[in-house]
């Protein structure tokens, strides 16, 4: 397995994947900048908990549409350069499904460890009230990377089972949006809806004052039913999409 | 000499069309055989199904005395290279960095690309990107990819395809090498019957999805022998003449088959017949090319 999964970074080499990742911590960066800019004192004492909100929002629109690319160029090399018989006469085609979703998983845990990176950087430098919450970014990390990751493994299958790129890539896209639209309605609507999963897990609520026009964040508790049903969710789509990838006739 | 490989009743049925019928395959060791088959035929999908790449609907895949399944098939593969339908590549990594990828996944030592490259002549282009190769150059790529671990057996689709006159010159000789240099046995199929007349020492022909002959090439080659040709005025009586002196001939539109014979032979079998008041008028010899057999085993036109 080691092997396989070394490999799968042997042949990705050039494909620059990782300026995808940097691509998005950017723009996450610069939107978090633009966004703490003109905080007063009020927003100061609650910045932690904006960040947790905002960034979850984020996610759902950026994240989908990353775990597409990155899928897709972890796969359409076994595609185009028709691969794909090769490698099935000299390894298990579920090993290679597990160290190609191991290696683009990678990926993704990277992206949200930026990111936490970035959240805290900016956090301090830009003073936020209180001591940097902990518990709640390694609940962030938790669940971000658990979202990804299952959405990351649903694009892997589409990418592998089908040639056409442009296919799975949409999905992500249309995805993406579905997630975002989702957040507007009731949380338990969201929760049929993969990537719908950043909004139920997010770790922050906020009211807003229609009067007053103040913004006010408070933590909300954590839905483990909903992690849960996205656990489940991932060990189906796995299962499945596993199989189907073995099942596969060249 | 014992079977490398050996097929049962071996079918494949895509929806409900059978592509592949009751395939009783043998190719012996230490051959090249030549599997040769109209496009269409069930060559690739025969090949695929001994490779494990798709799945037979009926029938039984033996080699190297193995019956394969899915539990023993890659150990099986481990002394099996492969080339199907096209080469196999990650066009944005060079040659080597590609036998490397390869090597590591067989478990075979890396000091075993050089030798690889060496054998298909690549080793002066082996830090080009292979998405940069010619055509022949990546068919040689998955050549040296499929000899990687020394194969006992190598398994090659159409192996000439889209190559220049010089590169199927050059394909040819490798593929004719391998038996004696490295011991291998070679399975190669192709639509050209040129082809596997100039490399093959076995034949089996498919033919929609039929194996409609396996032998040596020499068996296909002796029917391909000279006759002789006789017309007389009176045939019946003639080839009962003849097969009172021993020449079994057979009959065919108003003229009488003899088989191969010296002209000192013919002359008195001849003889003989003007000496019953046998008129002969026409003396001809006739010959089968390869095609014709080809033509009349496959019912289908024959790529030269």
């Amino acid at each position: 397995m080691i092997k396989a999964f070394t490999m799968e970074f042997h042949k990705i080499r050039r494909r620059r994947i990782w300026a995808i990742v940097a691509a998005l911590i950017f723009v996450q960066m610069l939107w978090s900048l633009w966004g703490v800019q003109s905080m007063d004192a009020h927003d100061l004492s609650q910045g932690w908990m904006y960040f947790l909100y905002q960034f979850p929002i984020l996610n759902s629109i950026m994240m989908p549409i990353i775990a597409a690319v990155v899928a897709s160029r972890l796969c359409d090399i076994e595609h185009k350069g028709q691969t794909l018989k090769l490698l099935a006469t000299i390894m298990p085609a579920g090993r290679l499904f597990t160290a190609k979703f191991l290696c683009g998983g990678l990926y993704m845990l990277a992206t949200v460890l930026l990111q936490l990176i970035v959240i805290v950087a900016v956090g301090c430098a830009m003073g936020f009230e209180g001591k940097v919450p902990l518990d709640k970014l390694c609940y962030y990390l938790l669940f971000t990377t658990a979202v990804n990751l299952t959405i990351l493994l649903l694009q892997q299958i589409l990418s592998l089972l089908i040639k056409n790129q442009m296919i799975p890539f949409s999905i992500g896209i249309i995805g993406s949006f579905a997630g975002l639209f989702i957040l507007y309605f009731p949380q338990n609507l969201a929760k049929f809806l993969l990537w719908g999963y950043y909004g139920v897990l997010m770790l922050v609520g906020m009211d807003w004052d229609r009067a007053t026009r103040i913004t006010n964040f408070h933590f909300v508790p954590v839905d483990w039913t909903g992690f849960i049903t996205l656990l489940i969710m991932f060990g189906v789509i796995y299962s499945i999409g596993r199989a189907l990838f073995i099942r596969k006739e060249m | 000499m014992s079977d490398i490989i050996t097929t049962t009743g071996l079918c494949k049925q895509y929806g409900k069309v059978l592509r592949v019928k009751d395939l009783d395959l043998k190719v012996p060791e230490g051959v090249v055989y030549g599997f040769l088959g109209p496009n269409g035929a069930g060559k690739s999908t025969t090949m695929k199904m001994l490779l494990g790449l798709a799945r037979p609907t009926a029938g039984t895949i033996t080699v190297f005395g193995r019956q394969v399944d899915s539990r023993n098939r890659l150990a099986i593969l481990k002394d099996v290279g492969s080339l199907i339908e096209s080469p196999s590549y990650y066009g944005h990594l060079t040659g080597a960095e590609n036998l490397q990828i390869v090597s590591t996944l067989k478990g075979v030592p890396a000091k075993d690309i050089s030798r690889v490259l060496q054998i298909v002549r690549l080793e002066n282009q082996k830090g080009k990107r292979v998405g940069q190769y010619s055509m022949g150059m990546k068919q040689r790529l998955g050549i040296a990819s499929a000899l990687l671990g020394n194969p006992k057996l190598l398994i090659l689709d159409e192996p000439t395809n889209g190559l220049d006159p010089a590169g199927i010159q050059e394909m040819r000789e490798l593929i004719c090498s391998l038996p004696q240099q490295y011991g291998m046995t070679v399975m190669v199929s192709s639509h050209l019957l040129s082809e596997i007349d100039q490399i093959a020492t076995y034949v089996g022909i498919i033919s929609s999805g039929e194996l409609v002959f396996q032998e040596r090439l020499s068996t296909l080659h002796a029917r391909s022998r000279p006759s002789i040709a006789v017309r007389t005025l009176n045939n019946q009586a003639a080839a009962l003449i003849l097969a009172e002196q021993g020449i079994s001939c057979l009959t065919q539109e108003n003229h009488l088959l003899l088989p191969r014979l010296s002209d000192n032979e013919l002359a008195a079998h001849i003889a003989g017949l003007y000496e019953r008041n046998i008129g002969v008028v026409r003396i001809e010899e006739r010959s089968k090319s390869l095609e014709d057999i080809f033509l009349e085993l496959t019912g289908t036109a024959v790529s030269l």
